[in-house]
């Protein structure tokens, strides 16, 4: 059977909760980098759904949304809740991280730089702030503290750690978003276990 | 106790969660909310966060649309079986979630600008998501729902979503004329949308989302 592969640009992206998955479950994939100057022509090649990606190909077909991808795999190897207020919770905390990544595009892409500035600001003296707090919240009123669902990893956990290394691994973003994460004990000690494990080296 | 769904007085993000609720025959209270309801519900400390519709479910707040539909799915079996089945529903989910910003657009748009927001719709938003639904559900071998053989979550996300565009006079006709290009995703849309809403003529005349006094 052929492994399967992810298509994407390299770099911590949208990408990275699945491959997070892939290693957890160790599931060998190929990951197959696609140059940023190739992607326009690419995505005009119709290869790709909505023009978009990660996207993932598994016998012979071709998956996108890295929502939904994740979501797939999540089921396929054990890290998606059936249990309904689970299954909600997951959602609830990975709709939180895509409102995070909306709040902070306009403060990473941006041809407007006074704009781009504002935005980072807003980003990190508001939003950020805002959000880790709610999540603080909920993950200091668990029992088990170091999974964001009920007692076991979910895609929830691949998603959360994927989000935090787009800005720890980006020089511009990676300073001012350690600082504001330190004022969150749980969610920092959460965070600083997680990374420390997933990206363990692999013997 | 009976769940009780909060939002304002129209389709828009809770269509989905009706719909579900009406297929598995649950009795719940909708709990209608005027625009100034609606400021003092966000800072009654109740929610998380502050965003509608919302799911009051044994004195606990639920918010977020994808994940109260994945409460309800599991709850009352509308969950796809298989993860590739789960995949199909979490890519209409997102695919949903996008168009009905566009759709909202034009829904909500003053009566000067429906003209051009229903041509710009058409040309540039439909061919694109419809096109990839299309292709998606004409590989199906049965076509009466769009996963796994049964009503999902999917169907409600889908029905939920476009309802309102079916039921905007300019922008339903817009869509249906097109129909002839979408031929396999059309007829299901129909299919459902007479199965939900009974008669077009019911949909138009009888607001059920208006606040009884």
């Amino acid at each position: 059977k052929e492994k399967m592969k992810i298509h994407y640009f390299d770099g911590y992206g949208r990408a990275e909760p699945m491959k997070l998955l892939f290693k957890h479950a160790k599931v060998a994939y190929e990951f197959c980098a696609i140059e940023r100057e190739k992607w326009p022509e690419i995505k005009e090649s119709g290869k790709f759904d909505f023009k978009q990606v990660p996207s993932l190909e598994m016998d012979g077909k071709y998956y996108v949304q890295s929502g939904a991808i994740l979501a797939m795999l999540g089921l396929k190897y054990g890290y998606f809740p059936k249990e309904p207020e689970l299954a909600y919770e997951v959602y609830w905390w990975i709709g939180g991280f895509e409102d995070i990544i909306g709040k902070a595009i306009p403060a990473m892409y941006n041809e407007n730089e006074e704009a781009k500035k504002k935005a980072g600001e807003a980003f990190f003296s508001t939003h950020l702030p805002f959000y880790l707090g709610v999540f603080e919240k909920k993950l200091a009123a668990k029992e088990k503290k170091d999974f964001l669902v009920g007692d076991a990893l979910s895609i929830a956990d691949f998603s959360c750690i994927g989000l935090c290394q787009m800005f720890l691994k980006r020089e511009e973003v990676s300073a001012p978003f350690g600082g504001v994460l330190e004022k969150f004990p749980t969610i920092k000690k959460y965070v600083d276990d997680k990374v420390k494990e997933f990206y363990q080296a692999t013997i | 106790e009976k769940m009780k769904l909060y939002y304002l007085p129209l389709k828009g993000r809770a269509e989905p969660m009706r719909l579900l609720l009406k297929d598995a025959k649950v009795d719940y209270e909708y709990v209608v909310l005027s625009g100034e309801e609606w400021k003092q519900f966000k800072t009654n400390g109740k929610l998380d966060f502050a965003q509608l519709p919302a799911l009051e479910v044994n004195g606990e707040m639920m918010v977020q649309s994808q994940g109260i539909m994945n409460y309800l799915g599991a709850t009352y079996g509308y969950i796809p079986a298989t993860p590739e089945d789960y995949y199909d529903a979490a890519w209409y989910q997102a695919s949903c979630q996008d168009l009905f910003k566009k759709v909202a657009d034009v829904v909500f748009s003053p009566a000067e600008r429906v003209v051009a927001g229903v041509k710009d719709f058409i040309n540039n938003t439909l061919p694109l998501y419809y096109g990839n639904f299309e292709k998606k559900f004409a590989a199906k071998a049965q076509k009466d729902f769009l996963v796994g053989g049964r009503y999902s979550i999917a169907d409600f996300i889908a029905v939920g979503t476009l309802a309102c565009a079916y039921e905007h006079p300019q922008l339903g006709k817009a869509i249906r004329d097109e129909a002839g290009k979408y031929p396999n995703f059309s007829k299901y849309m129909e299919q459902q949308l007479k199965h939900f809403y009974q008669t077009i003529w019911l949909a138009f005349h009888l607001n059920p989302y208006k606040k009884k006094k």
